[in-house]
């Protein structure tokens, strides 16, 4: 193990330098880079699940396979970041397993199911949207091969993006019947999505290290607010409404006011207390049982190759 | 970088201009796999003219990073293509 000098490191981070995957770095650095990966490459599989449910539900032929590319799409996310991870030493199965164990948590928005069709696509349409603010921002990384996957990513983000808003329009134009069940989605998922970026950054000493060594970009507020800029006007032009009535542009501070999301909650959530934890936990979980003789036969011939 | 065995580096042929480029990797119990999960993971949706597969373990890099060769070259100024104009330029301030 090459010894890295922090300070020469971080001179040449802050002077725009990047790091690729075989040049020297700290450890704190490659454990923070390989962390990160391996929690997106996570959320890109569950994320993955949360739609893959609503294939054979899909009412018309070319919206399943819409729906099918996207689902496709999702696991080649993971595929991206999880080849990096493997090369820094954290495997597939351990991802998974982190996971299964109790060891890594989930996001706050895959505590949840989507539970009627024209709930999915404003469920898809927040979060995809959600997902591109961060990578938008995320892709300043110095981590190169991070840097390299969200480029991958965000360019089929996007298409996901146009597919739920396409659909989220088309069933708002069908009357104020289906308006107003995509309506009770969108009061569904607005605050979780809202409570996606995180709460505010505290000042603590792990996100002022990340910034420094921009593995983290922007805080999350200032992600927060990107999002609302981006999003309140795309669905006001839906004729939605948004279910928040604190929810208002502020001229002198240049900033969206809204309802704080009660953190406390959204923090019990994500230990495992969402109305769909302890679902998306044992679909993992059996589909990992599942799928395990191809593991193990796909094993056994790159042993023998 | 891990030494794990069975990893393919996963290279495309662009359409235009016909060019290879590295696209990522795939891990694998044989080449012919490789190429499939390649197709699968990287192309979906991008186009490419053909794509590769090669084993890391065949893949040899240079000892160190072109830069130094790069920086060398740009220190014997006649390969660089400003050289001329700079020369004439010279000659012609130079008091005759």
């Amino acid at each position: 193990m090459v010894v890295v000098d922090l300070q020469a490191f971080e001179a040449q981070i802050a002077a725009g330098g990047a790091v690729d995957i075989n040049d020297p770095m700290p450890d704190e650095y490659r454990h923070q880079a390989c962390r990160i990966m391996g929690f997106q490459c996570l959320a890109e599989i569950v994320g993955g699940l949360m739609f893959a449910e609503w294939i054979p539900r899909t009412p018309s032929l070319l919206r399943k396979m819409m729906l099918t590319a996207k689902v496709q799409d999702e696991m080649g996310h993971a595929y991206y970041l999880l080849r990096t991870c493997e090369d820094m030493g954290l495997s597939r199965a351990q991802i998974i397993e982190d996971y299964l164990d109790g060891k890594s948590k989930l996001l706050n928005v895959f505590h949840y199911r989507i539970e009627t069709w024209h709930e999915w696509p404003i469920a898809a349409l927040t979060q995809n949207s959600a997902a591109l603010v961060q990578f938008k921002s995320l892709v300043k990384t110095s981590f190169l091969p991070y840097a390299r996957a969200l480029k991958r990513i965000m360019k089929e983000e996007s298409f996901h993006y146009h597919n739920a808003l396409d659909l989220t329009r088309t069933l708002c134009l069908q009357g104020p019947e289906h308006r107003r069940k995509v309506q009770e989605g969108l009061n569904k998922w607005w605050m979780p999505v809202l409570a996606y970026f995180g709460p505010p950054d505290a000042g603590s000493a792990h996100t002022h290290q990340n910034m420094r060594w921009r593995l983290k970009i922007d805080t999350n507020d200032q992600l927060r607010q990107n999002w609302l800029a981006q999003m309140v006007p795309v669905i006001q032009s839906l004729g939605l409404e948004i279910p928040d009535d604190r929810l208002r542009w502020n001229e002198e501070a240049e900033a969206w006011e809204f309802s704080e999301p009660d953190w406390a909650a959204i923090k019990h959530v994500i230990n495992g207390n969402g109305p769909a934890s302890e679902y998306w936990h044992e679909t993992v979980a059996r589909n990992y049982r599942a799928d395990g003789w191809v593991r193990e036969l796909v094993d056994r011939e790159r042993g023998a190759a | 970088m891990s030494t794990e065995t069975g990893i393919y580096e996963v290279f495309a042929e662009t359409v235009a201009p016909r060019q290879v480029v590295h696209v990522g990797s795939v891990r694998a119990p044989n080449q012919a796999l490789a190429i499939q999960l390649a197709r699968e993971i990287y192309f979906r949706r991008e186009a490419c003219f053909r794509l590769g597969v090669v084993d890391r373990a065949h893949l040899q890099w240079s000892d160190a990073p072109e830069q130094a060769l790069t920086e060398r070259n740009a220190a014997r100024s006649y390969r660089t293509p400003a050289f001329f104009g700079r020369r004439r330029r010279r000659a012609e301030t130079r008091p005759s």
